[in-house]
């Protein structure tokens, strides 16, 4: 709950960022987390054109426990600095000799944060992720409870994008 | 650890877990399906799972509730008239001690998980003490069976002894029997906090009982809640109902004695991947 308060904090701190004129442009950073979701270090990037950023992020970190997330996601920024999101995030969970895939809906909200120096930028982010089907390695293939264990099937998450962007 | 391990970018620089698998709810072959938790045939399916020719648990989560109403201890999540008497689900245990050539991943260690469920009517009514005492007796009749098989099998069986009622386990704590099963453990099991969860403890609550494990779900607590338990000088238990990245994660960072789920296989074939 603190890290909602905390993030609501920020969210009322947020600045327009470069909002006044259409921006197209890539942009590639790291994806920070605080929760347990998914790994705290990603790297993400992609294409805004208008309002209408597409990304992907893309784990690194497979290595350190065989669990491989990533996030493909259009964000539309309706208001100036503020932004509205959903996307997939596929993962891959390691099991030897295959994996278990798990498919989740993403839908959040973004804000940008005050421009950085230089072409680097920041924006925060909150997202409900809905865990929809998983199947792969042999084993049973399960979709969205609607019991108590869907419990463990929705999960909330909060993110830092940390970036450089440049003009397409 | 995740942390730690991500911010250790040397290859091998941080150990793989290795729990104990629990099948949770005696109902662990992978599909979620509660109404099939704590049914004699959830736990025949489940002891039926195989990876590599073994089975993919240590150990198996027997639920017990007192049924006031019928006057009877059941095999089951909660209160339900067509449940199963506890001793039919200890009777199939005994029988697949007796006829497995190893009856658990590890094969030296059968663990026996019995949960003594809090309510005793639909309205998760508590035990009163004549209720209590017989709860009790019974998961104390059920772990009698389950070692007498082990001992025929010559599988060493570790009794835990796991409620969220505090009063329950003081019951069992001070009976004798319970102080002669050789490998014992007395476990505090937590839900979501209230008002989630109406019947979840609080730690206070087990003032008082030697408590050797806490068994508890790490999404649905505080972060104060866990640091509490760490400071204890006691074994944990996760358990889960999806084994979702989160919940990998959390086994990483709490690494702990046991994990108990729903997907045995699945959390077998991470763990040894």
């Amino acid at each position: 709950m603190h890290r909602v308060g905390a993030l609501a904090v920020l969210l009322c701190l947020a600045a327009p960022a470069g909002a006044d004129e259409p921006v197209r442009d890539w942009h590639l950073g790291l994806n920070l987390r605080p929760e347990l979701a998914v790994h705290p270090i990603r790297i993400g990037g992609g294409v805004e054109l208008g309002s209408v950023d597409l990304l992907a992020v893309l784990d690194p970190l497979f290595w350190t426990d065989g669990v491989t997330d990533t996030d493909l996601v259009a964000e539309w920024w309706f208001l100036p600095g503020f932004s509205l999101l959903g996307g997939w995030r596929p993962t891959a969970i390691d099991i030897g000799d295959g994996h278990q895939i798990q498919h989740r809906l993403l839908i959040g909200a973004g804000a940008a944060l005050p421009d950085l120096p230089g072409s680097f930028r920041a924006r925060i982010g909150f997202e409900v992720a809905v865990l929809l089907y998983k199947h792969g390695g042999g084993l049973p293939s399960d979709g969205l409870s609607f019991d108590r264990s869907a419990a463990d099937q929705l999960s909330m998450g909060a993110f830092l994008q940390v970036e450089y962007a440049s003009p397409l | 650890m995740r942390r730690l391990c991500s911010a250790l970018v040397v290859a091998g620089a941080c150990a793989r877990p290795d729990p104990l698998v629990l099948c949770h709810n005696a109902n662990c072959t992978g599909k979620l399906r509660v109404h099939r938790d704590d049914t004699l045939d959830a736990l025949r399916a489940s002891l039926d799972i195989d990876v590599d020719g073994r089975p993919p648990f240590d150990g198996i989560e027997i639920d017990t509730v007192w049924h006031r109403e019928q006057e009877r201890c059941t095999f089951a999540h909660e209160v339900r008239d067509k449940a199963s008497d506890a001793g039919e689900a200890a009777a199939v245990l005994a029988d697949y001690l007796l006829a497995s050539d190893r009856p658990s991943w590890n094969g030296d260690l059968f663990v026996l998980v019995i949960e003594l469920k809090p309510g005793v009517g639909p309205d998760l009514e508590p035990h009163d003490g004549s209720e209590e005492r017989l709860h009790a007796e019974c998961a104390l009749d059920l772990a009698a069976t389950v070692m007498d098989a082990g001992a025929a099998a010559g599988v060493e069986i570790e009794v835990i002894a796991d409620s969220s009622d505090a009063g329950l386990l003081r019951e069992v704590a001070r009976r004798a029997r319970w102080a002669d099963i050789p490998r014992r453990r007395l476990s505090a099991d937590f839900g979501a906090p209230r008002p989630f969860t109406p019947d979840t403890p609080k730690l206070s609550d087990f003032a008082g009982v030697p408590l050797d494990v806490i068994e508890f779900h790490p999404g649905w607590l505080t972060d104060a809640h866990l640091e509490a338990f760490r400071s204890l000088d006691v074994d944990f238990v996760l358990w889960m109902f999806s084994a979702t990245p989160e919940l990998l994660a959390a086994i990483r960072t709490y690494d702990p004695e046991y994990v108990n789920t729903g997907e045995a296989e699945l959390m077998r074939r991470w763990i040894e991947r």
